[in-house]
């Protein structure tokens, strides 16, 4: 398989299911209308089958090859570690109703109550915290990122060679980040019409002298 | 050209071929997990990268692929099985015995797991299933767990693959080529509970293996703080849940089934089954002590290992055919290959336990022993306690003949002489912990809670030995006692005594569980001015897990209910020509006559008996007989159940006599049966309404919703109505698909029809209804006919019970003494048809070790609680905040403010 259709197959990522459930489903009833009821269950064996070596196929790609996606990005990652902390300060909010409920019909203390609410209080002022923080790494994360991909975008304005599907499948979102406009600003060789940066007194490619260079 | 017959051809092969795949898809899945576990490891997870290094991703992502790749190879496995029963391939073994061409397609799918090699393979089956469901679950959870939850199930599922594969290939060749037709399938085995029953059984079993995963994740990833339980917590319910359904409906198919009027006869594998149910719901309570009071950590953890432990233990008592038993198969070498992998979990579970021990130590300190955490403590304790005494009864019989070289049998009436005091002790902790509150019980809160309780039970017990006796319940019950020992004398005593006190807690408990309904209803109507309707549903829905419990815990009061009403049995037995009568308890029968029918699968034969109850014409009956083609030597019995409130009138057809049709019938009159089953149902939508929300977390306290939540900055001031009115209404819809798949599933007289005449005729015929006497000889000896091992002679429906008693009670009429009938029977069939091991020299031990044990376990106990309480008096101060993060008074404040704010909106 080539990477090219390997980010085929890998777009059509969240239709898997629902397309391989549709097969499923025609060809049982194929089968059963065509070949008798047994032969579904020869049919859902085949499935089963084809499930099996695709399942280790994407398993071996994603255990050898780099470029396969991974579990998460790190996007993902924090957005799940934030959706956990939430997840926790809104345990923590339940338990503190609870613990009030139960007073309410005398099943605690109030000394109890009080210190296990102000215990509770304290899990949730630690996940808002966290939670915080997690929101400032993602923005330090997310400056970085932009910072990172202008400059990668210069550097690689020149290398026309690099096929869209490749960059795709590394980082995905280099296309969208890289302005067209930054084109202009680009430096055309006379000799080989390669572009080069505007303060390049060579051409990266051809050697030639380039006559707008520091003019 | 049909594809079938090009794939036909080599299907046993492939079979084979696919499950040796799918032992090497394990072993390769089990690599990778362990090799995205280690790559993990080496990723600092500082805040600034918190995530998985790219290679720990990626091999997890493969090891998730792989875990589903081998779940679909045990798909294909069984499918290619099925198939094969479905085109009849005899050239299998196991297609070849266990069904036969004439078989009706629904049984041709229950023999995938009506013998041996093929539940084996059902098990790994449904253990896939259970991997398939937990890796989807897990995708973006729990990256720290997962890694090595998918290790653990790959190594269960490798051990699978490997029994199979050596040593219980269900798709082996049958040596002898494929025959025209097969065995069949056994006969007691084609009936509705049986198809429903093994499979959620086998659910609730294999089940336990998932929470036990996540258990060993937490301690081989060292992360043991409350994240593996709220991963597990779901898993543990749904099994516990599956392992109640299917122990209750093993009870209805005994009693629907076997035709001996009871339903829990503590055969080895209904002890079996109900073990790990015992530790799991140990787990299910000592758990919440670990989430309030951060305590009993590596308890929990021992409990989740003991569980799964007991699940393997129990497969392994079925399945070697180490014990006799009425559910086991053929004796075979897979024993070996189970206790080996028993030894391997065994060890690298405690070893693992021992690592972390230092750990796992808890601060836990408490005011006082009536607490709620205490009562968990003690609740624990009786549970273990009773499962021990059922493990070491149920093995005991292999123990003495490995150690003394005498083979014997535990029967029915030695668990049912000694359980009954455990059992309610159980019962009253079941409503002294609903009712205590946690950490501290002031003496005017307690009387508080206990007092309307204390009165119902008071007031049953009362009534019950004022009238109990007019309403055919008489306030005692008196039971024999099993050895004619000291022991045997004073235990027998307390059973006799046991029925007002077992009523009395069966009413506190209701009591106890409707207050608390109450009680909690009032407090919503005065704090939130709602309508006593809206405010009783609002309080189940909001506090699904509180009150779906006290669901589960009035469910098992009602089922010892029905457990007390058998003390009140009455049965009786007659041979009878047409128009003959005999009476049993309040219901006279009378024998009109027979008739029988045939079809290409079976024979049948029944009685038409016309019933009058207290005097008045009730209905007609029709217990029957049925002999498969198949199984001409296994005549199953078709028994006429007729349920009631008060009690079941259950008629068995023991023999009839073509030609002279002379019927042999037993009656039984089951007082309160029906509430067992009531109360299992109710225990069911308990369970139902507390697991409910576990889908749809958000409304749970305590509990750490996996869903994405909202953000912080968004206070929710209208939230949750619309989807607590949606959860409400497929909360209702279960319950009704719950309430009509009971409507099925109750045991009804399916052969009831029309009424007899008017008067009831006078009882005569040769009426077999056991003297006091007769029945204490007969309750000490089994039945030794081969076929129905190990049922008392006393309730035994076979000819050779019949024969045997008939002549033993003319011996007995003629003079000779109980005793030496007794030691005459077992001079002929040996020590193993005593129904009780006697009570002497070693022997002593199946009763003295389990009580020495639960001593030991008490005084552990004891010590465990008397040592938090010092520790209390130690510290005065609570400690609990030294927990909270330090944080600054400024931020303290501003978060406090977002928390009020957010409380107020939250809805309530």
């Amino acid at each position: 398989m080539t990477e090219e259709s390997n980010a085929e197959f890998d777009r059509l990522g969240p239709y898997l299911p629902l397309i391989a459930l549709l097969t499923l489903l025609i060809g049982s009833a194929f089968t059963a209308i065509r070949f008798g009821v047994p032969a579904v269950v020869l049919w859902l064996a085949f499935a089963a089958l084809t499930g099996a070596v695709l399942l280790f196929w994407e398993a071996i790609r994603s255990a050898v090859d780099p470029a396969a996606p991974g579990d998460e990005s790190h996007e993902e990652h924090l957005e799940r570690v934030r959706s956990d902390l939430e997840a926790k300060k809104k345990a923590a909010l339940r338990a503190i109703k609870d613990i009030d409920f139960e007073r309410s019909i005398g099943r605690l203390s109030d000394d109890d109550h009080a210190e296990l609410r102000e215990r509770y209080r304290a899990e949730a002022r630690a996940a808002m915290e966290a939670y915080d923080q997690s929101l400032g790494t993602f923005l330090d994360r997310a400056e970085r990122l932009a910072k990172e991909q202008e400059e990668k975008a210069e550097q690689t304005e020149g290398e026309t060679a690099e096929t869209p599907a490749e960059r795709s499948v590394e980082t995905p979102s280099q296309d969208t980040a890289t302005p067209p406009a930054q084109e202009k600003t680009k430096v055309q060789c006379k000799a080989c019409e390669t572009s080069n940066d505007t303060d390049a007194t060579f051409c990266k490619r051809c050697g030639e002298r380039l006559e707008s260079s520091n003019a | 050209m049909n594809p079938s017959e090009v794939f036909n051809a080599g299907i046993p092969a492939f079979g084979t071929w696919v499950l040796y795949a799918f032992m090497v898809a394990a072993a390769c899945t089990f690599a990778l997990a362990v090799a995205a576990a280690n790559a993990s490891h080496k990723v600092p997870l500082a805040t600034g990268s918190l995530g998985m290094s790219p290679p720990a991703s990626r091999l997890l992502r493969a090891a998730r692929l792989a875990a589903l790749g081998t779940c679909a190879l045990v798909v294909l496995d069984v499918l290619l099985l099925l198939y094969a029963f479905v085109s009849h391939d005899f050239r299998i073994r196991y297609v070849m015995r266990y069904s036969d061409r004439s078989m009706p397609a629904p049984y041709l799918f229950t023999a995938l797991w009506g013998g041996q090699d093929g539940s084996l393979l059902w098990w790994a089956f449904l253990l896939s299933a259970y991997t398939g469901a937990c890796v989807l679950w897990l995708k973006n959870r729990y990256q720290e767990l997962a890694p090595y939850v998918i290790a653990t199930l790959m190594t269960i599922l490798f051990f699978f693959a490997v029994l199979m594969a050596f040593a219980a290939n269900p798709f082996s060749a049958n040596v002898a080529g494929a025959p025209p037709d097969g065995d069949g399938l056994n006969p007691s085995l084609q009936n509705f509970y049986m198809a429903i029953h093994p499979p959620s059984l086998y659910i609730g079993f294999v089940g336990c293996a998932v929470p036990f995963a996540f258990g060993l994740a937490a301690l081989l990833s060292n992360r043991l703080d409350d994240e593996w339980i709220h991963a597990a917590r779901r898993w543990a319910l749904f099994a516990w849940l599956f392992l109640s359904i299917g122990n209750i409906l093993g009870m209805l198919w005994a009693y629907e089934e076997l035709g001996w009027g009871g339903y829990w006869a503590w055969d080895p594998v209904e002890n079996a089954a109900c073990m790990p149910w015992f530790t799991m719901t140990a787990y299910l309570h000592s758990v919440m002590v670990q989430e309030r009071r951060r305590a009993l950590k590596i308890w929990n953890l021992v409990l989740l290992i003991l569980t799964f432990l007991l699940t393997i233990f129990g497969t392994f008592l079925t399945r070697s055919g180490l014990i006799a038993s009425i559910h086991s198969f053929a004796q075979s070498e897979i024993g070996t290959y189970f206790l080996y992998f028993l030894a391997f979990c065994t060890a690298t579970s405690f070893a693992l336990v021992l690592r972390r021990l230092p750990q796992l130590r808890s601060s836990m300190e408490i005011d006082s022993v009536l607490s709620r955490e205490a009562m968990f403590v003690a609740n624990n304790w009786i549970l273990l306690g009773i499962c021990v005494f059922i493990v070491v009864a149920t093995t005991w019989p292999k123990i003495s003949e490995a150690f003394w070289n005498e083979r014997l049998t535990v029967g029915a009436s030695f668990y049912n002489f000694w359980l009954p005091v455990p059992g309610l002790v159980m019962l009253a902790l079941i409503g002294v912990g609903t009712l205590t509150p946690w950490r501290k019980a002031s003496e005017k809160l307690l009387w508080n809670s206990f007092r309307g309780p204390l009165l119902a039970a008071v007031v049953v017990a009362v009534a019950h030995i004022l009238f109990g006796a007019r309403l055919g319940y008489p306030a005692y019950a008196p039971v024999d006692p099993i050895y004619p020992s000291a022991v045997g004398r004073a235990v027998a005593w307390i059973d006799s005594r046991i029925t007002p006190i077992s009523l009395a807690l069966v009413a506190f408990n209701v009591a106890a569980v409707v207050q608390e309904f109450y009680r909690g209803a009032k407090a919503r109507m005065a704090s939130k001015q709602e309508t006593s309707v809206a405010a009783f549903a609002n309080l189940v829905l909001k506090n699904r897990r509180r009150y779906g419990g006290y669901t589960v815990h009035m469910g098992l009061a009602l089922m010892f209910l029905g457990f007390t009403g058998s003390a009140w049995r009455q049965e009786g037995e007659a041979s009878l020509r047409p128009g003959e009568t005999f009476a049993v308890g309040r219901y006279t029968m009378r024998y009109d006559g027979m008739g029988s029918s045939r079809d290409p699968n079976k024979r049948e034969v029944w009685a038409n008996i016309s019933v009058w109850q207290d005097g008045r014409p009730f209905k007609v009956v029709r217990p029957s007989k049925r002999v498969y083609t198949t199984h001409p030597d296994m005549p199953t019995s078709e028994v006429s159940i007729t349920a009631g409130l008060r009690d079941d009138l259950y008629v068995v057809l023991a023999s009839v006599n073509e030609n002279s049709r002379i019927a042999h019938l037993k009656g039984f009159v089951n007082p309160l049966t029906l509430w067992i089953w009531l109360g299992g149902l109710l225990l069911v939508i308990g369970l139902s309404i507390a697991i409910w929300p576990e889908v749809t977390v958000e409304l749970l306290p305590q509990r750490r919703p996996d869903t994405p939540g909202k953000k912080p900055e968004e206070p929710s001031s209208t939230p949750n109505t619309q989807p607590s009115a949606a959860r409400s209404s497929t909360g209702a819809a279960l319950a009704l698909l719950l309430t009509l798949a009971a409507g099925t599933l109750l045991p009804s007289a399916a052969n009831a029809q029309g009424h007899t005449g008017s008067s009831p005729p006078p009882v005569g015929g040769e009426s077999e209804t056991l003297t006091p006497e007769e029945r204490r000889m007969f309750d000490r000896l089994l039945c030794m006919c081969g076929t129905c091992q190990r049922l008392p002679l006393a309730t035994c429906t076979c000819d050779f019970a019949s024969h045997k008693r008939a002549s033993m009670r003319e011996r007995l009429a003629n003079g000779t003494p109980a005793d030496q009938l007794v030691s005459a029977y077992v001079a002929e069939y040996g020590a193993a048809s005593l129904a009780v091991p006697p009570d002497q020299g070693y022997q002593r031990g199946v009763y003295a070790l389990p009580i020495a044990v639960a001593v030991g376990g008490g005084a552990l106990a004891g010590m465990l609680l008397r040592s938090w309480k010092e520790r209390r008096t130690a510290n005065s101060r609570p400690a609990n905040e030294k927990n909270a993060p330090t944080m600054s008074q400024e931020k303290t404040s501003d978060y406090d403010r977002r928390i009020d704010e957010e409380l107020r909106g939250l809805d309530d």
